[in-house]
Formats: structure tokens, C-alpha cells, sequence
């Protein structure tokens, strides 16, 4: 009887049940939050539901020494983590994004790549307040990214500088980037008037095939010259926009802007889900790269407005400042923000489209921010 | 070490105000760099410009498309939906604007309709952003 009972204690001491702590239940609570907000609220849905899930799988408190958990030598999950901590997965989505982007407002229309370039001062004020903060410059340069708004390069640029805090990082990228339809309207509402908000873009001109052929062959070329540091994200982005666009090899290009990208993204927000294990995650530097990455995406959303309005300052041809918050390069959801509330005053008014040029451009510049960021640190 | 002591000591303002112009500096040239594109190709197009038999015989074949518009059967009842619209919106009209008021009238595929439309010519640039409706 006694070896019964000394059985079922072991099994139990074994269990979830006894191993877990509030951490872990608190991480857990977070995971059904993503969750929730992926399905219910349809909330960047394709990485929060993914990332949720590894939260839930990286909080199961397990036996240490079985290989079970990520951080974990030989388990199933550190393997996988692995295209995380190499820096594999981002690019590889980078090229899944190439194949699907259109560049074609943004060559119709090349001046409001300018909102793109300064949407990425919120990566560097953001860098200034973490080295404020007390942060190392390899921690501070990977938080700034956040302003970014670009989960891959945040990723990419985190998992050469700071390894440690990938899964902060990329939880805050990826959070804000699901939110960016609830931070972003007060700050554009607040930063400009109802008139600026009502001006109407004229239509762009129609571009080339030629011009779109060529231009991820030149871009390649001028940006990794430029910033040699960015060649695998941007080599990957422009590679996969050229697929796109050569018509020729549209099968690599299909294939590209679906099954790798699909396989690519399970397997990054899985393994960034899971890297959330609580007891690593839960630190007061987590709670700083939160706080910190909230301010940077109001730095970088502000910092577009205030710069479209400073071109229409100098320049004839008025351009809508609403279309600054796009440089932000989460790409689709900040150029959808733009074009809401600019029907919000004016149901006529159409900003998707001039809004998509300010978005794929913050894409590039926030991967030119990595690399060069990326190559100040090493 | 914190504050404006750390930002100093880890050379802080320098990478950030290198970094922030290295960023323009990329994105300032592409752009210059874009805007000339269509001179660029202008005279690649120039260069290679065809015999004039055969830039004949090309732009005959040209306006031969141009003249046929293929509608089939089922895109006549297409056709009668969007002529409705437009005639309701008024030309020119906006295709942006086309498209959401067939989406809120929840017609069947909105996006690929208008683009056969365009290819057939039934839908036409006006040459300023605008879009008519095919004369005849």
C-alpha cells in the first residue's frame, strides 16, 4: 500500500499541477489573451492565435532534465527555436512578403518614402531611452527595433545582439503590431486637424512592368551598398518582390507567398510563443522592453505625421499627414489605419492605396535601421 | 549607469543621429533614384525601338485588341451591374470608389470583374486618375 501511495506522490510531484507557480498562470492568462484577441477581436489573427498557442506550450511546467522545454538542450522545441535564435525564420518570411508586396504607389509616388525614413526615429529615441534606461547598447539597439514595427527584423536584429531577450522582444514587436489599430488613431486624431485629415490624394500614375522589374534589382543594389548589414532581410525582400514581378518564375513566387511563409510563421510564433516560459520571461527588464516598446510606437507613428506635415509646410501639392502613421512598416494593418480614420471625416477619401507607398517603405527602412544598427554594435 | 550619463558614455547621441541619416540617406537616394526611372526606360524603349514595318504591324495588332472587347455571356449581366453603378455615381468615377460600392452591394467578385472589365476595354482610363465608362 505504501509503494501504491509513494507511486501516485511522485506521479504528483510530476504533474503541472504541482510544478506550476503564478508565473506560469499568469503567462497562461497572456497566452488565452492572444488567443482570444487573434479569433474574437481578429487581431493579426495569423500570429497571435500561433504565438498565443506556444505561450500555453511554453508554460506547461515541466520536469527539468527530460528535454521537454525550450530552453532545454536536444528537446523538440529548442530544435525548432533554433530558426528563432539563428536568425533564420525572418528572413525567410521577408521573402514571403516580397512576393506578395506591390511596389507600385510607392515608385508611382517616391516622395512619401520620405514618411517611411522618419517613421524610423522611433527606433532610435527609443534606443536613446533604453541606454537611459540602463540597458547595454546590444539590448538598447535590439529594443529600439520595436518602433520598427516589424516582428521579423525585430527578431533578426534581437537574436544577434541580445539573444536573451528574443522572447520579450518579439512578444512586445508582435503585441503592439496586433494593436496598432488602437494605438495609432489617438496619436494621428491628436496630431492633426480635421482639415489636414480631409485632404485628398490625387491618383498615382501607372507604373511600368519594366520599372517594377527593375526596381527590386536597384533597390537591392543601392540599399545593401548602403547598409551591408540589412543583406538578409532586404536581399530576401527584394528577391522575393522580383519573383513576383518577372512573371516568369511566378511559381517560386506562389510558392513563396504561401507555403513558406505559412510553414515559416507556425513555426516562428509557436517557437516565440513558447520561448515565453515564465520563469525566464517574467523580469522587471521584460516589463521595460514593454514599456519601452509602447513609447517607440507612438515615437515612430508621431514622428511620420509631424514629418508629412513639415513636407506639406515646403511643398505645393498637399499630401494627407495621415498617411505619416503608415511609415510605421506594419505592413497591412498601419496603411488600413490610415485609410479608417481618414473615412472617418470623409467617407469619399481613399488613403489605402497612396498609404501602402509609406508602409513597404518603413519595411526597408526598418531593416536599413537594423543593419545599421546591427553593424554600429559589432 | 543611467540617464543622460549612460546615453553619453555608450556614445549613444552619435549612433543615433549617424543612424537616423544613414536611414534618409538609403531611402532619399532609392527615391531619387525612382523618380528617374521613367526617363531610364524611356530611352532603353528608344534604343530598342523595332523597324518601322514591324512597329506597324505591332501597333495594328495593338489597336486590333483595343477594338474587341471580349465579354462573354456571363460577364453581359456584369457588365449591365457596373453600368448601372456608374451611371449612379457619374463619370468620370473612381475605381477605388467603383469597387466599394460593388462590395456593399455585394456583388460576386468585385476585384476580378472590374480588372476583366478593364482588360475588355469597357472600362477605360480617362488619363487623369479617372476611369470612363466605354462610349459605345
Amino acid at each position: 500500500m505504501d509503494d501504491i501511495l509513494k507511486l501516485f506522490a511522485d506521479f504528483w510531484s510530476n504533474t503541472g499541477f504541482a510544478m506550476a507557480d503564478y508565473r506560469y498562470i499568469f503567462m497562461i492568462v497572456v497566452g488565452l489573451i492572444f488567443i482570444y484577441l487573434g479569433i474574437a477581436k481578429h487581431y493579426e489573427p495569423l500570429l497571435l492565435v500561433p504565438i498565443g498557442f506556444g505561450i500555453l506550450m511554453g508554460n506547461i511546467p515541466v520536469f527539468k532534465g527530460l528535454g521537454l522545454a525550450i530552453y532545454e538542450d536536444n528537446s523538440v522545441l529548442h530544435y525548432l527555436y533554433f530558426g528563432v535564435t539563428s536568425g533564420v525564420y525572418p528572413p525567410l518570411i521577408f521573402l514571403g512578403i516580397g512576393a506578395m508586396t506591390d511596389f507600385s504607389t510607392m515608385l508611382a509616388r517616391p516622395t512619401l518614402m520620405l514618411l517611411g525614413a522618419a517613421a524610423q526615429m522611433g527606433v532610435f529615441i527609443t534606443f536613446l531611452g533604453a541606454l537611459a534606461l540602463g540597458f547595454s547598447p546590444h539590448d538598447a539597439a535590439s529594443i529600439g527595433i520595436i518602433g520598427g514595427a516589424d516582428g521579423p527584423t525585430a527578431i533578426f536584429l534581437s537574436a544577434k545582439l541580445a539573444p536573451d531577450l528574443i522572447g520579450p522582444i518579439a512578444i512586445a514587436a508582435y503585441s503592439y503590431m496586433a494593436l496598432v489599430p488602437v494605438i495609432q488613431p489617438p496619436i494621428m486624431k491628436l496630431l492633426t486637424t480635421r482639415e489636414e485629415r480631409l485632404i485628398q490624394m490625387e491618383e498615382p500614375r501607372e507604373v511600368s512592368k519594366l520599372e517594377k522589374i527593375i526596381f527590386p534589382i536597384v533597390g537591392f543594389l543601392l540599399c545593401c551598398f548602403l547598409a551591408p548589414a540589412a543583406l538578409p532581410l532586404l536581399g530576401m525582400l527584394f528577391f522575393g518582390n522580383l519573383l513576383k514581378e518577372c512573371v516568369v518564375a511566378e511559381r517560386l513566387a506562389q510558392t513563396a507567398r504561401t507555403s513558406v511563409i505559412d510553414a515559416v510563421t507556425i513555426l516562428l510564433g509557436i517557437t516565440v510563443g513558447a520561448s515565453t516560459q515564465g520563469d525566464v520571461f517574467l523580469t522587471a527588464s521584460s516589463v521595460g522592453i514593454f514599456i519601452l516598446g509602447a513609447a517607440s510606437f507612438a515615437v515612430a507613428t508621431a514622428s511620420g505625421l509631424i514629418f508629412a506635415k513639415i513636407i506639406n509646410f515646403f511643398s505645393t501639392v498637399k499630401i494627407n499627414p495621415l498617411l505619416g502613421a503608415a511609415g510605421v512598416s506594419a505592413v497591412p494593418d498601419s496603411a488600413r489605419v490610415v485609410q479608417m480614420v481618414g473615412q472617418e471625416e470623409d467617407p469619399n477619401n481613399f488613403l489605402l492605396m497612396h498609404a501602402m507607398a509609406p508602409n513597404v517603405s518603413g519595411v526597408i527602412g526598418s531593416a536599413i535601421a537594423a543593419g545599421v544598427l546591427w553593424s554600429f554594435m559589432s | 549607469m543611467y540617464g543622460l550619463e549612460a546615453i553619453s558614455y555608450h556614445n549613444g547621441w552619435a549612433i543615433s543621429i549617424v543612424g537616423i541619416l544613414i536611414v534618409f540617406t538609403g531611402l532619399v537616394t532609392l527615391s531619387m533614384v525612382i523618380r528617374i526611372f521613367p526617363k531610364i526606360i524611356a530611352i532603353i524603349e528608344e534604343n530598342g525601338k523595332t523597324k518601322p514595318h514591324q512597329k506597324q504591324i505591332k501597333s495594328d495588332n495593338q489597336e486590333q485588341k483595343k477594338v474587341v472587347p471580349v465579354i462573354d455571356d456571363q460577364n453581359k449581366e456584369a457588365v449591365r451591374q457596373y453600368q448601372y453603378l456608374i451611371s449612379w455615381m457619374g463619370e468620370p468615377f473612381s475605381l477605388p470608389r467603383l469597387i466599394e460600392l460593388a462590395e456593399k452591394r455585394g456583388l460576386v467578385r468585385p476585384y476580378s470583374t472590374v480588372s476583366q472589365l478593364i482588360q475588355s476595354s469597357v472600362i477605360q482610363p480617362d488619363g487623369k486618375g479617372f476611369f470612363l465608362w466605354h462610349p459605345e
